[in-house]
């Protein structure tokens, strides 16, 4: 685990450094803390992270400028934060957990866990997923995502008008952070429920589905019995 | 409001158009004719006086003499119509028509001896019988000991005798109740003015309504008091004073409402010439109320013009009253274009007085609502999330880990709030209790962030009144906190410094450290609102207030003007 914690509270950010090393222990790579935004993008650029721990209101400014690029990476975002207020829109950015200040460490060990057990969240906020583009990061308003497709390291997202972008999170995390709508049907692929016309049955236990749009996605033969069933 | 006004402009302006039940006009009358002496002859109807002297003759104390005029009745009067004769004459007089005496007015020839009785202008009724068509006379016993200079010729108005009485009545009832108006308007704006001694504009506004008032009263008074010869001069010249003032006031006050530049030497030009004017023309009464109104008229609408091109707020309305004064002045005779007009001009000023008093009370209620917002905010300062959150999760910390260190911390957050309670429904305190605001604030700051902060001050001084809007430098030891770093010893030290002179009142406050993101400029954002509102809460626009960064950390610079 290479973590980067993003807080101007030098005693808070004390605590989250201890809590994270408690619950990590020996899987941590790297832990970093700074205090400043400025630094904390610069980290982003140099340095390759697992995920980021960050305060939204920093030395007077608003965090959501480093909230946009952090989301827009591959790795996972939680913010801790004091403006409980903010916690919606932090989620419909795609962070994986929001923990308000006071915390403890039971509250801050159950965002931990959502990376390390895998957990999905169970919020339906996700309203947006921020690509990063040559002109800056743009939001991509999921109501536009037919599917997603796993490449490698990275997915490819499909949209409603026919384009393609590239997302850096894998579809593991990207999973994670969509509503209950997308389903994953296939290793590499996520789709959106009712975007889907039909299951395609095909000899030999091939199966797969076709979208409104006509394309035809593959379907894991695991993926077959709970995807039928949520469609009926 | 508007709508009031164009109503009410309208119906001053109608009542213009009304016009009296015309009475033609049935006799003709030569010059008078006077000659020194006494004899019962003189009154009779086909007296030869042909030799008697034209000029005016000057009574010499008691002395009698008579004048006669001839008058020619140009029409058949009808039998049943009571017809009277009003004369105006200086003097004591026994009247009489064609050799009958028809009336009396003092006591001719015992003047010095009796008291002042008669009146310069009387009604008396002719004898039916004597109003045939053609010729007559009036001859009038007189003696005239006041007012040796400035005689007046005899005048006279033959007419129906019901009409000549009542009519000047029934005008001065109708005027009478304008000018009841002008008197409570009077009364109420001086009460206001007693209660709120600052707004001069409501004693000018009053000044003018009770000149107006009396102005009206003057200008009336003739027909329901008699008034002796000797008066008459006198009720002019008060009459001529009174416009006078009311000249002045008027364009006075419109320059108090719409201030301009050099309006000083404006008003003294103005001044100098209405008394230029005033003296110049001394004597000729109707005259001079006339180029003074219309002085003042100028006056005004060169004020009102100048306050449109201004943009001035109500000022249009101003110049259409004017105008419109104007338009009455022109088209009505002396008596109504007077007080129409100038009844136009009291409504204009009342309308620029309710606006601007509507305006001010809006203001106030501004900065009611203002000083609530700002009490506000600074309660808000220390229960808004960002701080209060960041505090309580240090706090669990300090608890968790050292608790001896979380008590003080705990203590040091008391402290603060207990000050804070102090001072939040004040709009300014002792500086002293400021700095114990920002003392305990770097208490519990040191406990958050783990840096340590020193204060200084100087200048302080207990016996000076040094005060200052509650939360204002503690504002500004936010902002060097969440903005500065500490220096390389992980010090960061604040300085505040208080000077103070007959003239103002300073405050420095320096933040020593590292100024964070250099590119950002520091703006302030809403902590320094809160203290612009603070300080204009207080000071109005007697105060400056600076922010730039210095070597090695950030300077705020705060002047108050005495």
């Amino acid at each position: 685990m290479r973590i980067l914690i993003i807080e101007d509270e030098t005693r808070i950010a004390k605590r989250i450094e201890r809590m994270t090393k408690e619950f990590f222990l020996n899987t941590l790579e790297s832990l970093t803390c700074v205090h400043a935004l400025d630094d904390g993008i610069e980290y982003l650029k140099n340095n390759k992270l697992d995920l980021v721990l960050l305060d939204l209101n920093l030395n007077g400014e608003s965090g959501f400028d480093v909230l946009e690029k952090s989301v827009s990476e591959a790795f996972h975002t939680i913010i801790i934060s004091a403006n409980k207020h903010e916690a919606l829109t932090a989620f419909e950015y795609g962070v994986l957990d929001f923990v308000p200040k006071p915390f403890n460490k039971t509250r801050l060990e159950q965002a931990f866990n959502r990376i390390v057990k895998k957990e999905e969240v169970t919020t339906e906020n996700l309203q947006f997923l921020a690509v990063k583009k040559r002109s800056g990061i743009q939001l991509i308003d999921i109501k536009e995502v037919l599917y997603i497709k796993g490449a490698g390291v990275y997915t490819e997202i499909y949209l409603r008008n026919g384009q393609k972008e590239l997302h850096d999170k894998s579809l593991e995390k990207l999973s994670q952070l969509l509503p209950q709508t997308f389903e994953r049907i296939h290793k590499s692929y996520l789709v959106k429920i009712t975007e889907i016309k039909e299951i395609i049955v095909q000899t030999g236990s091939k199966y797969s589905i076709e979208l409104k749009n006509s394309e035809i996605l593959p379907v894991g033969r695991t993926k077959y019995k709970t995807l039928k069933e949520k469609l009926v | 409001m508007k709508n009031f006004i164009y109503l009410l402009s309208f119906l001053i302006f109608t009542s213009c158009y009304y016009k009296e039940e015309h009475e033609e006009r049935i006799f003709s009358t030569s010059k008078t004719v006077s000659i020194k002496g006494d004899n019962p002859i003189y009154a009779t109807k086909n007296f030869d006086d042909t030799n008697w002297n034209t000029k005016k003759i000057e009574g010499n104390g008691d002395e009698i003499f008579w004048s006669r005029k001839k008058i020619e009745i140009t029409q058949q009067i009808q039998n049943h119509k009571v017809t009277g004769i009003l004369v105006f004459a200086f003097g004591a007089y026994t009247i009489y028509w064609d050799g009958v005496l028809i009336g009396k007015n003092g006591n001719p020839g015992f003047e010095s001896s009796a008291k002042k009785t008669g009146s310069f202008m009387e009604t008396y009724v002719i004898p039916t019988h004597l109003l045939e068509k053609g010729q007559h006379s009036l001859a009038l016993k007189r003696s005239k000991i006041f007012g040796k200079d400035d005689e007046r010729d005899v005048d006279i108005y033959i007419g129906d005798y019901k009409r000549l009485v009542k009519q000047p009545l029934l005008n001065a009832v109708l005027i009478n109740i304008l000018t009841g108006a002008f008197l409570v308007t009077a009364i109420y704006y001086f009460l206001l003015y007693i209660n709120d001694r600052k707004k001069y504009e409501l004693l000018l506004f009053s000044i003018a309504s009770l000149l107006f008032f009396l102005l009206s009263i003057m200008e009336y008074l003739k027909f329901y008091m008699p008034i002796h010869y000797s008066h008459f001069y006198l009720r002019l010249q008060v009459i001529g004073v009174l416009v006078l003032l009311i000249s002045f006031l008027v364009p006075y006050y419109f320059s108090i409402q719409f201030p301009f530049k050099k309006r000083n030497l404006f008003m003294w030009i103005y001044i100098v010439l209405l008394l230029g004017v005033f003296i110049y023309f001394t004597g000729e009464y109707d005259l001079t109320a006339l180029l003074l109104g219309q002085m003042m008229w100028f006056s005004s609408t060169i004020i009102i013009i100048y306050a449109i091109y201004k943009k001035q707020k109500t000022a249009i309305v101003i110049l259409i009253g004017l105008l419109l004064s104007f338009i009455v002045f022109k088209t009505s005779i002396y008596d109504i274009s007077l007080f129409v007009s100038f009844g136009i001009l009291l409504f204009c000023m009342f309308y620029i007085l309710s606006d601007k008093l509507k305006d001010k009370r809006l203001a106030f209620e501004q900065s009611i609502a203002q000083s609530t917002r700002l009490k506000y905010e600074l309660l808000k300062k220390k229960i808004q999330p960002h701080f209060l959150m960041n505090t309580l999760t240090s706090l669990i910390d300090w608890v968790e880990e050292a608790p001896e260190k979380g008590v003080e911390f705990i203590e040091a957050l008391a402290e603060e709030f207990d000050l804070l309670n102090q001072v939040e429904n004040e709009k300014l305190i002792s500086i002293s209790q400021e700095i114990k605001l920002c003392k305990s604030h770097i208490n519990i700051m040191k406990y958050r962030k783990e840096i340590d902060y020193i204060w200084k001050d100087e200048g302080i001084n207990e016996s000076e009144n040094q005060r200052i809007p509650p939360a204002v430098i503690h504002t500004l030891l936010e902002n060097g906190i969440t903005h500065c770093l500490p220096l390389d010893n992980n010090i960061m030290q604040f300085k505040l410094s208080v000077k103070s002179s007959v003239k103002e009142l300073n405050y420095t406050f320096i933040t020593f450290g590292k100024v964070r993101s250099k590119t950002k400029k520091n703006t302030g954002g809403t902590g320094f609102k809160y203290i612009k509102a603070r300080l204009k809460e207080s000071y109005g626009n007697q105060w400056e207030f600076t922010s730039n960064e210095i070597e090695n950390g950030w300077k705020n610079r705060i002047t108050i003007y005495k």
